[in-house]
């Protein structure tokens, strides 16, 4: 006997795995299972250090953030009640510990040094970013290209910014946008065709053009 | 529908978050507008381009940092899961400061002591009380000799309470007084060395309490003076 809606219309069977896996991770969590804090690691790690980074263009306060977040979901775990994903909470969290640091820095730290960095973390993250299987020449082209729309991030405005990069790089839904910057999915559709429109105009006729739609002569309507 | 409307709807277009019923719609205008195509182009490689963007790899030392919280959180929330596990994280965390606390004073505490035993050790058998003397009442260990019997007054001499202070004598005499409280013999310190029948009778006739050491009776010695009325004194 069927037991829930997916298991009558089969439908949405990843985003079930996604909560079950979810469910299993917190619940590992909230009994202290070791191997729980490394999954959590293993799974978000990545994912919220490229999203900090790229909210706040400086890998030091990213990673400040990233401690941040971690110590937050670790210490908030019991208190998540599942109602949005594991993935959209820790996202939120991320966006606000962002925000937070952002206010931060424009107070104190742009006159502080960073000293505790080694030679290998002051090399621009970009340049250690793998790209296999391509050639010199395209290697050359990505890599100019990546540089440019990273650029072009870092100058558009950040309410923007964070938008298109929840969308476009962590590729995630309107909805969960909406649920992680807390606001509606109308301003979230605004946010994001404001910020890939700054994006097209700081990177106009630098970017390579890709086939769209094959042009038929027609009267416009 | 015009140009500004459609390009409006690309951004959502490409995200598939335009209606069923507009998307043709806009997708015929796309196609047959140069502008709203080339827009829709360079939207197009903008989202390729966003997409291409490698994700970057995460640092090893936050890698590290982030494996030292986990671990700390970890110890942490195993330690709140149950009364005993409170009751263990707290005797742990007490047995912990004791240790940090004794190990830096533990060992020149103990060395210390053991340092003043073992000088007390070389030191006691040449410990020495000085011996008392002067007009400092006796202990209960250490008694001077005193007058049991006083004599009656020969010739005018008489025996009176002593009265050391501020005193001349003619003649001085330090008597030896031994344990059975008799006097055993005498030594001028001052005056004539020549003494009167009558004052050696009455120093023989005179019986003492003798000294105690200890509460045993001992020797000791009894210093006495007299000038025209006999008097005595003790010095020790």
């Amino acid at each position: 006997m069927a037991t829930s809606i997916f298991d009558l219309c089969g439908d949405r069977p990843a985003e079930n795995t996604a909560e079950s896996d979810d469910f299993r991770l917190v619940e590992a969590l909230r009994s202290g299972r070791e191997e729980a804090y490394e999954e959590l690691l293993t799974r978000f790690s990545q994912p919220v250090y490229a999203l900090a980074l790229r909210l706040l263009d400086d890998p030091a306060g990213a990673s400040d953030v990233v401690q941040e977040v971690f110590l937050k979901v670790f210490r908030s775990i019991a208190s998540f009640r599942g109602q949005s994903t594991l993935k959209t909470w820790i996202y939120r969290i991320t966006v606000n510990e962002a925000h937070n640091a952002r206010r931060w820095f424009f107070r104190h730290r742009r006159r502080e040094v960073d000293l505790d960095t080694n030679p290998e973390d002051t090399r621009d993250w970009k340049e250690n970013i793998p790209d296999e299987g391509r050639t010199p020449f395209e290697q050359a082209f990505g890599s100019e290209q990546r540089h440019m729309v990273e650029a072009a991030l870092e100058k558009i405005n950040p309410v923007f910014r964070e938008a298109v990069v929840l969308r476009d790089i962590s590729d995630l839904s309107y909805e969960e946008i909406a649920e992680i910057l807390g606001v509606s999915l109308g301003t979230v559709k605004s946010r994001i065709l404001r910020g890939r429109e700054a994006l097209r105009e700081e990177l106009a006729g630098s970017l390579k053009p890709r086939p769209a739609l094959r042009l038929v002569p027609k009267t416009a309507e | 529908m015009s140009c500004e409307y459609v390009q409006e709807r690309i951004s959502p277009l490409l995200d598939h978050q335009v209606a069923p019923e507009e998307r043709g719609a806009v997708l015929a205008h796309i196609e047959c507008c140069r502008t709203c195509n080339a827009h829709y182009e360079s939207m197009v490689s903008l989202r390729g381009a966003l997409r291409s963007v490698n994700a970057p790899p995460v640092p090893e030392r936050l890698n590290q940092k982030l494996r030292v919280l986990a671990s700390h959180e970890h110890a942490r929330r195993v330690s709140r899961l149950t009364l005993k596990a409170r009751v263990d994280h707290w005797r742990g965390r007490i047995h912990l400061v004791m240790d940090n606390i004794m190990r830096p004073f533990g060992l020149p505490a103990a060395s210390g002591l053991v340092s003043a035993v073992l000088l007390f050790a070389l030191l006691a058998p040449s410990l020495s009380f000085a011996r008392r003397t002067g007009t400092d009442e006796a202990t209960d260990l250490v008694t001077l000799p005193q007058f049991s019997v006083a004599s009656p007054a020969v010739n005018g001499l008489k025996i009176e309470d002593p009265d050391p202070a501020g005193t001349h004598f003619e003649t001085v005499l330090e008597l030896q007084i031994s344990p059975e409280g008799k006097v055993w013999d005498w030594r001028v310190v001052q005056g004539s060395r020549e003494l009167t029948p009558d004052l050696k009778q009455m120093i023989l006739l005179q019986t003492f309490k003798p000294a105690t050491f200890f509460g045993r009776p001992a020797w000791g010695t009894f210093t006495v003076g007299y000038r025209h009325e006999f008097r005595y004194i003790v010095r020790g």
